[in-house]
């Protein structure tokens, strides 16, 4: 087994730190925070969490795992590694809704055994398909008599802002938040509500009262003599989570009207058979290949996800740039439920390796450990759409994953002429000739079939050894 | 009891029209508590007024008994 290295965006918490290896994840728990670790592990809440599957399983295990790592420890947690960490910035509206609701739903039970939670961190939460998990097991502490939520503010900036901003505006949360890694602030977005939206009352106490009261926090801490002695019992806290649940569970995107590509798979230049032939060459890719983890750049709303996953392949995570279509996927990823995750992704300007140091937070390439990667109808956008030339796309897609499926749409299919519309063809290169060159140079060609009759072909490639992805 | 969170949300209320904006960096939460201790103040005063809605209702079945209080067959209500 390989030995177990810490993570990075975990040391925030003086009270314990993460480490990984290839299989498992471990937590260790330091002096300062055992007091609370046993006396929450006492009330059998963690048991209860852990069997509904809202939080990630643990056990104790021997510190000497860690190595020197785990000096000073007093416990060191195992938990199972999840298939895929992703951020608040790349999940789609209903994505961060559930995992409001999740944070909710834990805290309001930690109640009930006289728990509370730390924090209300957007990243102590992931996603196993698109079912939310919490992972921050030593958040939990014991709740004192009369106390504040202390994340209150944490958990507006991270959740309600960032889904009031699509629910009120029609602003997707994704840009903002990845360069504000902390959410949203009470007094950045209530500058834009209108009147008559701050009518709301959530929206009045969470957004417009808190804004207020924040901003009139003057250094006399006058402020502080207010809340001197004050408390906040219990039924009103319990109330407070209550009320917040009711409010975002009803939360849905501001009708934006159709988006680009939320009507893609009807309402494109496919045609039916077409889309038979593409499924029957995915499904022989995939029960070939067997993939534990497969991403599917430009999913849309998740059909040839679906058409892998019924194959054989054990995760899909999607990515696509349209609100609409991630929307849709979600949904159908929660309905059917696939083990699938769509995310927020513009190809051409992917998640960086951001946060303190930037090192808090992986870029995506950093992430990717993908067994399969399929690129349907995605080339011509980067490279039309773009202007990044063929062989980086190429470059780009042979070096995410060992094996994949890649679709070249040729300059005549009527996609492409649209993309040309507007604009002077400058793309001498492009064609399936350049196309075959740039892949064969990296990786072989295991098949290819022509799929339509404007000549769409898929490529399926299996990668030289020799050629595998800088993660820098 | 009734006068003190009364006191304090009208303070808080009042409070929102005489605010002078300070610098963002001190003390980031702090908004977050006054709003909850209002809201503290607000869930007290509805529990308040509950319980004087139970006395004005106990006031009036007091004036109309109904027939299952002066049932002589029911529990002994003992006063705490």
């Amino acid at each position: 087994m390989e030995a177990a290295s810490t993570v990075s965006g975990s040391f925030r918490d003086p009270s314990g730190r993460v480490y990984v290896n290839d299989r498992h994840v471990y937590r260790s728990v330091m002096p300062r925070a055992v007091d609370e670790f046993e006396f929450v592990r006492s009330t059998g809440l963690l048991d209860k969490l852990i069997e509904r599957g809202h939080v990630i399983s643990e056990s104790i295990v021997d510190p000497g795992v860690l190595g020197n790592s785990g000096e000073g420890a007093c416990y060191v947690l195992e938990h199972p590694r999840l298939p895929f960490i992703s951020y608040p910035y790349e999940w789609p509206f209903p994505a961060l809704k559930a995992a409001a609701l999740l944070q909710l739903d834990v805290h309001l039970e930690a109640l009930e055994h006289g728990v509370t939670l730390s924090d209300a961190s957007a990243y102590n939460i992931q996603f196993r398909g698109p079912r939310p998990v919490f992972i921050d097991s030593l958040s939990f502490r014991r709740y004192r008599d009369g106390e504040f939520w202390i994340g209150h503010r944490q958990f507006c900036e991270q959740f309600v802002n960032p889904l009031l901003l699509r629910s009120l505006s029609g602003v997707p949360h994704n840009s903002w938040y990845r360069g504000a890694l902390e959410g949203i602030s009470a007094q950045e977005l209530r500058p834009l509500l209108r009147w008559s939206q701050k009518l709301s009352w959530n929206v009045l106490m969470h957004v417009v009262m808190q804004a207020r009261f924040q901003t009139q926090v003057s250094a006399r801490s006058d402020a502080e003599l207010r809340i001197k002695n004050r408390k906040l019992s219990l039924i009103a806290f319990q109330q407070m989570l209550r009320g917040l649940r009711r409010w975002i569970s009803k939360l849905k995107p501001a009708n934006t009207g159709k988006t680009v590509w939320a009507g893609y798979a009807g309402d494109n230049s496919y045609r039916s058979e077409e889309a038979r032939s593409k499924q029957k060459f995915i499904t022989e890719f995939t029960r070939t290949l067997r993939p534990s983890m497969l991403w599917d750049i430009g999913c849309n709303s998740g059909d040839y996800s679906k058409t892998a996953l019924d194959a054989g392949a054990k995760f899909v995570v999607g990515f696509d740039f349209d609100q609409g279509a991630l929307d849709l996927a979600f949904s159908r990823a929660v309905e059917e439920k696939l083990n699938f995750l769509p995310l927020f992704l513009d190809a051409a300007n992917q998640s960086p390796s951001q946060g303190w140091a930037q090192s808090e937070r992986m870029g995506l390439m950093k992430r990717a450990d993908a067994e399969g990667v399929l690129a349907l109808a995605l080339v011509h956008h980067l490279v039309i759409g773009k202007n990044i030339p063929l062989h980086e796309v190429v470059d780009w897609l042979v070096g995410m994953a060992p094996e994949g499926v890649i679709e070249f749409v040729q300059k005549s299919d009527p996609m492409v002429q649209t993309l040309l519309r507007l604009r002077e063809d400058i793309f001498d290169d492009y064609c399936e000739e350049s196309f075959v060159q740039s892949l064969e140079r990296k990786a072989d060609i295991v098949r290819s079939v022509t799929i339509s009759s404007s000549k769409r072909r898929l490529f399926w490639y299996r990668r030289r050894l020799s050629n595998t992805f800088p993660t820098t | 009891m009734v006068i003190r969170p009364l006191k304090i949300t009208l303070g808080v209320l009042l409070g929102l029209f005489y605010a002078a904006p300070v610098y963002a960096y001190l003390d980031p939460g702090t908004g977050s508590i006054i709003l909850q201790s209002m809201l503290a103040g607000i869930a007290a005063m509805a529990a308040l007024g509950g319980m004087f809605w139970q006395r004005v209702k106990a006031f009036f079945s007091s004036l109309f008994p109904s027939k299952k209080l002066s049932d002589p067959n029911s529990e002994p209500h003992i006063d705490e």
